[in-house]
């Protein structure tokens, strides 16, 4: 995590995204601060309502309404040729201006979870990707024909050429989301968020996907951003890991200072939570008591001194813990690591 | 509640967003649905013309001044007459609601009758007043009416005459006791018969639900007009105006239930494959527990939801026959019936209140639509996301 | 067939005698095509598995999507009826019965011994029961408890599984997805069962949760003297929870060891790929491990290949396993596996991953 060997491509500073509903504002991402790499890959962890996805979507300006961002800033490090780096702020740009457009899809794509839902039903796979790449590229038909069927290869779907007139439903699960991954990659993005994309597909076409998305980073140098609540999935692919927690990153670091150092109670205690034969031994898997709070009562304070092990009374239910950066160089937001937090009561983090 | 509350540990303190969470917790489907329900503006305001409606078929002896057959040849083809609320006397401006005479003229050169308000003439009329005497709700007899003129004798045409002198109000409010009870007897008949086809369609599937599906599609297949028209006209012209009335009511259903069949039988299929249906299953449940505590009950709300949207489209097949002079016959009063009456260009040039059952009907169907709309958004509150 | 389940019979009759023993177990789903509906082909859900579990433990039953592993665990409840086979269920006195052939009515005093517990906890409750109806629903079914004494009961088994019992007029709306698990649980044990099949009882839940519900699922084992089947999809809880572990692929048993063994030292092909296929939650263990990465797709089940239905994706596969199907075979010590090849290969297993947190 040292800033100065890396280069920034996205850096999120205190985003909140809402969703005003009639029982009450849904709080589902508040207050967000990570950053991603160039050529590095970002892993996004929590458990489901954390606010994951919803972050993911809030880049790329793609929050299903009525949620929108009503805070924080997403700034993109733009490449524009010779070197010369500008810089938008994503949070900034109008949902459906040609700014936005202009990005989405071409220098950051996603990848979902279902490609069923989320690949058009009625328009052959080939046809989709065509169309993504003509978008966003200056090619002629028969030229973004070609470049499909490179990609179909390229992510390892076999005869690309006969695929290519294919349906969605004629392929199979891993199939499908090896041909969401080409259209993602068609444009040559520098960044690639994927949300969940190995969760509906089973664990040996889980091991094909990963293992797809790993040597595709390698060979076009692209960021990833990988959404996934699979502590697992984390530790194989991981460079950099957020853990969030009700719509907060309560811990940014590497994936070694996570695994192996873990500083956040709810990082330390999702580790532990994994069940693993050597933890049957024991006897007992140690879990997080309680469950998490509902969005529409978030707790005050701390959002997890109601399920934490190491909670301050008095302290931890009445400070929102700000953003912590350790020696190490990695953020914490826990008030065991503040000094002098009775000196100065922070209301809001933000 | 309140013995929970006592058992309830020190820690929970009783705030009043808790409360109005536990009351959410504790509340069954019928009240989700309505608070669901009570949300959607439009179908609340629907609702509320609805129940008017068939209030006004409830009590349609009691809402109407006259009975449907009274006429006078003084006043055919007569226009609204306006209501006055007070009399000018000698001594001032008294309170005395009332409406006009008429004075008839007729046209030397086109020899029409033209009437002319004569503002000596004074009607007088009132609430609660005595006239013809009927039986209300078929429980006691009485002679009260809402509204009509002092006098019995007197001519009171809120919204005019047609041809024979009759009044148009009291007439469309009889034609909404006949045609909202078309709606509501028809769907009840094909209710029958969708929940039984439907039913033994979706729960039993194999040889007998292919068969009923393809009777089904068949019957859609039918044109709907050209098969009522022909039904209609099977009917024997020598059947008594109620039998009529039953007949036409029959050959509605026997085409309205394939819809509801279809619904029912989904919904079965569906349910069928359901967790807590098999975890019912496995629990030792007979089939007729499974489907009258688990399955039913899971898709009524759908079910008056579809009734509901099924209503209009028996009102309204009802009224196109009845206004090709296929359905119902007078003496019989129906908005059909009355559309029926007012189908040539000198109602619409010279008596255009005759066509105010029309506005009856729109409005009737529309709220129905509304209020259908509405219940099926309401009626599955346990919808995740 | 026949001989090698008399063999495993009396393997597992070593120390007690089996609750369950499934033998030969077929199911297969017709596949009907056309306005007559005539049957064209059938998809072999689950062709002919023979396993057995001892009272107390708990079974595991791995695979991937359309293995066969569910369809196996709802023949046990018989939430289907078995193509063929016999599912011999050992009641409290002793005496084996089978319940592939009995009819629904013959069924029931076995339905309140071998009970389930379902994937989805928002579609196993009906939501239109509070949870006392829910919970009761099966005491009131099988007349197990008098109405009078019902709400206690329910009380009783929601502190059982973790809940309070002060919800008990509340509907499952007002539940997160672990509560409502609780509640399934609740709803599997009200009638004190002797065996319990959970089908990816945990898969729906987050990770945290499924940590407090593994933990619910072992104390509960110990204190009713439970035997679980647990059907997953999950390698790392079934390595956790359970005993012993049967592997399936395309409606087969490919292997059956203890928990230890399969881990350790898998002995067919696909498990050691399946085991080599799980993320594990350590990051240095990717610097250095070779993945199997399996190429293709599983095979249909209603076109199954010759064979070895493993052959065509398997690295070590030799012209005798497109040819020959593999037995079930006891390698020794109660392992089991359905490979031309057990002996002579050397199988990588799981490495460890203990993380020290």
């Amino acid at each position: 995590m040292n800033p100065s060997s890396q280069e920034l491509l996205i850096d999120i500073r205190g985003l909140k995204t809402h969703f005003p509903l009639d029982e009450g504002v849904v709080k589902a991402v508040d207050g967000v601060d990570l950053s991603i790499h160039r050529n590095r890959t970002l892993c996004v962890v929590g458990e489901s309502g954390c606010g994951k996805s919803i972050t993911a979507r809030s880049i790329l300006q793609i929050v299903d309404k009525p949620g929108r961002i009503v805070e924080g800033s997403i700034l993109y490090y733009r490449q524009s040729g010779m070197g010369n780096v500008e810089v938008i702020d994503l949070a900034a740009l109008d949902p459906y201006g040609a700014a936005i457009r202009d990005i989405r899809g071409k220098e950051i794509s996603m990848v979902f979870q279902e490609p069923m839902t989320s690949l058009s039903p009625v328009h052959t796979i080939g046809r989709q990707i065509t169309e993504a790449i003509r978008l966003h590229m200056p090619l002629s038909k028969r030229e973004a024909k070609a470049h499909a069927i490179e990609m179909l290869r390229h992510v390892g779907i076999p005869q690309p050429e006969l695929r290519f007139d294919d349906y969605p439903f004629q392929l199979s699960g891993g199939m499908r989301q090896r041909a969401m991954i080409a259209m993602a990659l068609s444009c040559n993005p520098s960044l690639v968020i994927a949300d969940e994309p190995t969760t509906a597909v089973d664990v040996t076409t889980q091991a094909q996907i990963l293992e797809l998305l790993a040597r595709l980073q390698a060979e076009h140098g692209m960021a990833v951003m990988l959404i996934t609540h699979d502590l697992g999935v984390v530790a194989e692919t991981a460079d950099d890991v957020a853990v969030m927690y009700l719509g907060q990153v309560v811990e940014f670091g590497t994936v070694e200072q996570i695994f192996f150092s873990p500083k956040h109670p709810y990082t330390r205690a999702l580790l532990k939570s994994i069940p693993t034969m050597s933890r049957r031994a024991q006897g007992r898997l140690d879990s997080i008591r309680g469950m998490v709070p509902d969005p529409f009562n978030r707790p005050q304070g701390c959002p997890f001194h109601t399920r934490c092990e190491e909670k301050i009374a008095g302290v931890c239910d009445r400070i929102a813990p700000p953003r912590i950066t350790l020696e190490d160089g990695r953020d914490v937001r826990c008030l065991l690591y503040a000094q002098d937090i009775e000196m100065t009561p922070v209301q809001d983090a933000a | 509640m309140t013995s929970e509350a006592q058992i309830m540990t020190p820690e929970v303190r009783p705030d009043p967003a808790v409360e109005e969470e536990a009351r959410i917790y504790v509340a069954s489907q019928w009240k989700l649905t309505w608070w669901r329900f009570r949300k959607h503006k439009v179908a609340m305001v629907s609702g509320a013309i609805v129940i008017f409606v068939y209030l006004v078929a409830l009590f349609a002896e009691f809402l109407a001044p006259f009975p449907t057959d009274m006429y006078n040849s003084r006043y055919t083809f007569a226009p609204p007459q306006r209501v006055h609320l007070f009399l000018s006397t000698e001594e001032g401006l008294k309170f005395q609601p009332h409406v006009n005479g008429f004075d008839v003229e007729i046209d030397p050169v086109a020899l029409r009758r033209t009437f002319v308000v004569d503002p000596d003439v004074v009607y007088p009329i009132g609430f609660f007043v005595e006239g013809f005497s009927y039986r209300l709700l078929g429980l006691f007899e009485t002679n009260i009416h809402l509204i009509g003129p002092i006098n019995p004798a007197d001519p009171m045409y809120l919204l005019g005459a047609d041809r024979l002198g009759r009044d148009v109000f009291s007439r469309l409010v009889f034609g909404t006791r006949i045609s909202m009870s078309i709606g509501l007897v028809g769907v009840f008949l094909s209710f029958i018969l969708g929940i039984l086809l439907g039913g033994v369609s979706g729960l039993y599937g194999g040889m007998a639900d292919n068969l009923i599906q393809r009777l089904i599609e068949f019957i859609r297949s039918v044109p709907t007009i050209p098969l009522w028209l022909g039904l209609a006209a099977a009917l024997p012209m020598t059947w008594s105006p109620l039998a009529v009335y039953f007949g036409i009511t029959v050959i509605l259903s026997l085409i309205g239930w394939t819809d509801l069949a279809r619904v029912v039988r989904g919904r079965f299929l569906t349910l069928r494959t359901e967790d807590f249906v098999m975890a019912a299953r496995l629990d030792g449940a007979s089939q007729q527990r499974i489907i009258w505590k688990y399955m039913v009950p899971s898709f009524t709300s759908h079910i008056i939801a579809s009734l509901t949207l099924a209503i209009p489209g028996m009102i309204l097949a009802e009224t196109a026959l009845s206004f090709l002079g296929l359905g119902l016959r007078p003496p019989i009063v129906s908005w059909g019936v009355l559309l029926q009456e007012a189908q040539n260009i000198r109602a619409v040039a010279t008596a255009p209140w005759l066509l105010t059952p029309g506005i009856a009907v729109v409005v009737t169907v529309l709220a129905l639509n509304f209020l259908g709309d509405g219940l099926r958004d309401a009626a599955d509150p346990y919808s995740r996301g | 067939m026949s001989a090698h389940l008399s063999e495993m019979s009396t393997i597992s009759a070593n120390g007690a005698a089996p609750l369950l023993e499934v033998n030969d177990l077929h199911m297969h789903f017709p596949i009907r095509r056309g306005f007559l509906r005539r049957v064209v082909g059938h998809v072999r859900a689950v062709s002919g598995i023979s396993f057995s579990i001892l009272p107390g433990e708990t079974l595991g039953l791995v695979g991937e999507s359309g293995c066969g592993k569910t369809t196996a665990g709802r023949c046990i409840l018989r939430a289907y009826e078995p193509t063929s086979g016999r599912i011999l269920y050992r009641q409290p006195d002793g005496k084996q019965v089978d319940l592939a052939p009995l009819s629904a009515q013959e069924l029931k005093p076995y339905r309140q011994q071998i009970r389930m517990i379902f994937q989805d906890p928002y579609s196993s409750l009906n939501p239109r029961m509070t949870v006392l109806e829910l919970i009761s629903e099966p005491m009131r079914i099988n007349k197990t408890v008098a109405p009078s004494e019902m709400q206690d009961r329910v009380a009783l088994l929601l502190r059982k599984v973790g809940l309070r019992p002060e919800y008990m007029r509340r509907y499952p709306h007002a539940f997160s997805g672990g509560e409502r698990q609780r509640l399934g649980i609740a709803r599997a044990l009200a009638l004190d069962p002797h065996l319990v099949v959970a089908d990816e009882a945990v898969s729906a839940l987050d990770v945290s949760v499924r940590a407090q519900i593994l933990n619910l699922l072992q104390d509960l084992q110990e204190e009713m003297h439970l035997t679980y089947l647990f059907v997953s999809h999950d390698l790392s809880v079934i390595e956790y929870l359970c005993d012993r572990v049967a592997v399936m692929y395309v409606g087969k048993i490919v292997e059956l060891a203890t928990t230890d063994a399969l881990f350790s030292q898998p002995k067919h092909p696909y498990t050691e790929a399946l085991i080599s296929a799980v993320p594990k939650p350590n990051p240095l263990l990717r610097k250095r491990k070779q993945r199997i990465v399996l190429e293709g797709e599983v095979a249909d089940p209603a076109n199954a290949p010759s064979g070895c239905y493993f052959h065509p994706r398997c690295r070590y596969a030799e012209a005798r396993c497109t040819a020959e199907t593999p037995e079930l075979r006891n390698v020794g010590g109660g392992h089991y596996v359905a490979c031309h090849f057990a002996e002579k290969l050397t199988l990588r297993g799981a490495e460890s991953v203990a993380l020290d947190v």
